[in-house]
């Protein structure tokens, strides 16, 4: 499929001199998206109370996720919200955990699966994003998955009866489907807790990693993470 | 009929929210906990129990998380199902990778935010959950605020695993939902053949059976991979391992490799004063992990293990072995290409079962067996020798009460004596004495390859987690895998390795004591020439003048009876 290679970028001001860190992420509301010409996100939001708080100036670009990636592990760079895997343990420092979310089944509310635990959907239809931690998951543990490359086109595919389940982030299926009017969907079983995390390439200082660490510490006992992931459940 | 029936209450349950009462309970006893040390009156009794203690409890969801092993994926699809159906409170068991459940664990002892009501977390953390001061000692809560909500019947005594997660208040702070050991692996159908047994006794002089020292793995090792090379016309190999710069590389060597060549003191559970860490504690603190500090990190026993663990790999294993991680190792034993293993996990012992693999007749009884482990020239008597999983449940102090006792519900219903040998059937990571010693057992035994002889031996006892010397696993455990793999992709010598992880072990261990713990916490050492720890009499051991004594086997059931 041809790729638009969409970015804008936010330029923070510097808070003290040198060249600000860079910082990619992708498009993935309402973690992070773009709204009049600018990058936004609960995601965001959260990372710029993270670098206030560090007082490190940074530059946030957003880029399509295999870029973002790649450029993350090949620059002296930082990629958020992602998840901290295993396999991905020695590519980058981490600072961890940005985001706690969970992941979801969704089912049509005139379906009739009962979904009581992860294998009750092994021979169900499940939807899923293409490339996401969600379908990487599933398809670790032996599920077929029906893959989209734009997750919104899974809540149509839903509320049509196209796919039994959803597999979905529980705020970014709720965000898809208010924005297209869709209201016969229901959680049916909430199955995953990932930790999101900033990740940054090993030529970062460790000084740097360390700061943020601490910062990280002091937004969430502060109730600040709270605060504004709270803006993004109304 | 008892499928239909069992749909019509699922009907029920789900059309009617009719969750919890003794009926449910009796078409779970009568269908899926048939086995069981239990008579079926006294599981009704103790099914009874629980719905009258959940009561309060029924209008939550709990949330829980445990590592991805087959005993996880049975409570997580099939016993949260009964719990509900019988209890009326809804729980949802998350599978995730064991690095993963660390990882949530830290997060909430550090941020005290609630993510899990309960863990499975393995026991390897006690001497973390003890220092911290966020884990519910479950001695205390047994006795105090979750004394309503604890089962009559638990019979914590009937648990094999409590002194590994036990703190050394003598409190118990993690109660075992499994277990599994690190063992001693072989194709005992190769070992027997009288051409290889001839064979190997011209070249090395002595009888081709189970190795009692490294230096007999070693040639066994060599004489499979050198010698023989190919057994009817598949290529083999005498010995398997990983080497990927990857986290489960440090599993490799915290799970007691180094206790295995003897590099820690006497003691069990663990080495003291000092451990298979290499960390030595004095009055429950940690001291250091160099030896220049008293620890034993990079000791000769140490450099030694890590040093034979990269040679093996280099001259014994498969080519790939070298860049290949946990996972893709473990599949190996079941190709049918080799034949021993220093260092293999019981969990597999179910896959290793599967009639279709090469490693098994056609009924699924094992061509090969699982033997204690060889231990290295710095063992003595008296010391560890092996790992031991303790997957346990844990309790965190910032879960809100209501949580914590509803999922305390849940932790002792799948340990409980009417849900655990069909567990340990399920899963074969025996928890229960009562469930070892029961007669299904003793039926079912001859399908393990050694694995119920192990567990009803005392030698068990000396397969043994990470014990209370490392104060905080999570902050300590990726050095392992970090200079290991340093050593295992040749950018350094062992020596130089183990050198660089003791000292920022010790950097670590300063900075656990700066951060600061509840209690016995790291108070360093100063360091002093290393010649006069390594005169002291116990860890760190000097340097043997000779590290490859006479290799020495011995025939199975020798190393059967040696169990007794």
């Amino acid at each position: 499929m041809k790729t638009l290679v969409l970015f804008l970028s936010l330029i923070a001001l510097p808070i003290c001199h040198g060249a600000p860190l860079k910082l990619i992420t992708e498009e993935l509301p309402p973690y992070a998206y773009r709204e009049g010409g600018k990058i936004t996100g609960a995601s965001v939001d959260i990372i710029k109370a993270l670098f206030k708080q560090a007082n490190i100036s940074y530059q946030i670009k957003m880029f399509p996720w295999k870029r973002a990636y790649e450029t993350a592990k090949s620059e002296s760079a930082c990629i958020f919200p992602i998840q901290r895997s295993q396999e991905r343990e020695v590519l980058f420092n981490w600072i961890s955990p940005v985001l706690i979310t969970q992941t979801a089944f969704y089912a049509n509310d005139s379906g009739d699966h009962q979904v009581r635990t992860l294998t009750d959907a092994l021979k169900l239809k499940i939807g899923t994003y293409r490339g996401s931690a969600v379908e990487e998951y599933l398809t670790g543990q032996g599920f077929k998955v029906n893959s989209v490359s734009k997750d919104s086109v899974n809540a149509n595919k839903l509320s049509f009866g196209r796919i039994d389940l959803w597999a979905a982030d529980t705020l970014s299926a709720p965000y898809f489907a208010n924005k297209a009017n869709i209201t016969n969907i229901k959680e049916a079983l909430i199955y995953f807790t990932t930790l999101r995390a900033l990740a940054c390439n090993p030529s970062v200082p460790a000084t740097t990693i360390s700061k943020l660490q601490d910062a990280l510490q002091a937004i969430y006992k502060s109730g600040e993470v709270d605060k504004i992931l709270a803006k993004y459940k109304q | 009929m008892p499928i239909k029936l069992l749909l019509f209450t699922f009907f029920l349950f789900h059309c009617l929210n009719l969750y919890g009462g003794p009926a449910e309970a009796k078409l779970w006893i009568d269908k899926e906990f048939k086995d069981s040390t239990l008579s079926k009156d006294q599981q009704a009794k103790e099914m009874n129990w629980f719905i009258k203690a959940a009561k309060p409890y029924q209008d939550i969801t709990i949330r829980v998380v445990s590592e991805r092993i087959d005993t996880h994926w049975y409570e997580a699809n099939v016993l949260t199902k009964a719990f509900t159906d019988i209890t009326g409170i809804k729980v949802v068991h998350e599978i995730t990778g064991e690095d993963d459940v660390v990882k949530k664990i830290k997060t909430q002892m550090d941020l005290g935010y609630n993510i899990y009501d309960m863990y499975i977390n393995d026991s390897d953390l006690i001497g973390t959950h003890y220092r911290s001061g966020k884990v519910v000692a479950l001695d205390d809560f047994m006795k105090g605020e979750g004394k309503d909500v604890t089962l009559p019947t638990l019979d914590i005594k009937d648990f094999i695993g409590t002194s590994f997660t036990t703190g050394p208040d003598g409190k118990l702070y993690q109660l075992p939902d499994q277990q599994f050991a690190n063992l001693y692996w072989y194709r005992q159908d190769w070992f027997s053949r009288p051409s290889l047994k001839k064979k190997f006794k011209q070249i090395y002089g002595y009888q081709l059976d189970v190795p009692v020292n490294w230096s007999a793995y070693e040639d066994i090792a060599e004489f499979f991979s050198v010698h023989v090379k190919e057994i009817d016309g598949v290529k083999v190999y005498g010995h398997m391992d990983y080497g990927k710069m990857d986290p489960s590389l440090g599993w490799r060597f915290s799970d007691a490799w180094l206790s295995m060549a003897g590099a820690g003191d006497k003691g069990i559970p663990n080495g003291l004063p000092v451990d298979e860490w290499g960390i030595r504690v004095k009055d429950c603190h940690p001291v250091g992990a160099s030896v220049s500090r008293g620890g034993a990190l990079n000791s000769p026993a140490a450099v030694y293990s890590l040093r034979k663990f990269s040679e093996w790999l280099d001259k014994y294993a498969p080519p790939d072995a070298r860049a290949m991680n946990f996972s893709e190792a473990g599949a190996w034993p079941g190709k049918g290409q080799i034949a021993q293993q220093i260092f293999w996990y019981t969990a597999f012992t179910a896959a290793l079962t599967d009639p279709k693999l090469a490693v098994t007749e056609s009924d699924g009884t094992p061509k090969w067996r699982m033997a204690p482990s060889p231990r290295g020239p710095y063992w003595q008597d008296g010391m560890k020798l092996g790992y031991q999983d303790a997957g346990s449940w844990t309790m965190l102090s910032s879960t809100p009460l209501k949580r914590r006792k509803a999922a305390w519900l849940y932790a002792q219903f799948v340990v409980s004596k009417t849900v655990s040998l069909k567990k340990m059937m399920v899963g074969l990571t025996p928890i229960r004495e009562s469930d070892i010693n029961s007669q299904k057992m003793t039926e079912v035994a001859h399908q393990y390859g050694g694995l119920i002889e192990f567990y009803r031996s005392p030698a068990r006892k000396a397969w043994t987690p990470t014990g209370t010397n490392v104060p905080d696993y999570p902050a300590l455990a990726d050095l392992w895998w970090k200079n290991a793999a340093l050593a295992a992709n040749k950018k350094m010598s062992a020596k130089q390795a183990m050198d660089k992880m003791a000292k920022e072990m010790d950097e670590r261990l300063q900075k656990v004591a700066d951060i600061g713990q509840a209690r016995c916490q790291p108070k360093l050492n100063t360091p002093k020439a290393e010649s006069f720890w390594l005169s002291q009499p116990g860890s760190p051991k000097a340097k043997l003048a000779n590290e490859k004594p006479q290799g020495k086997t011995q025939s199975y059931q020798n190393s059967l009876k040696a169990w007794k």
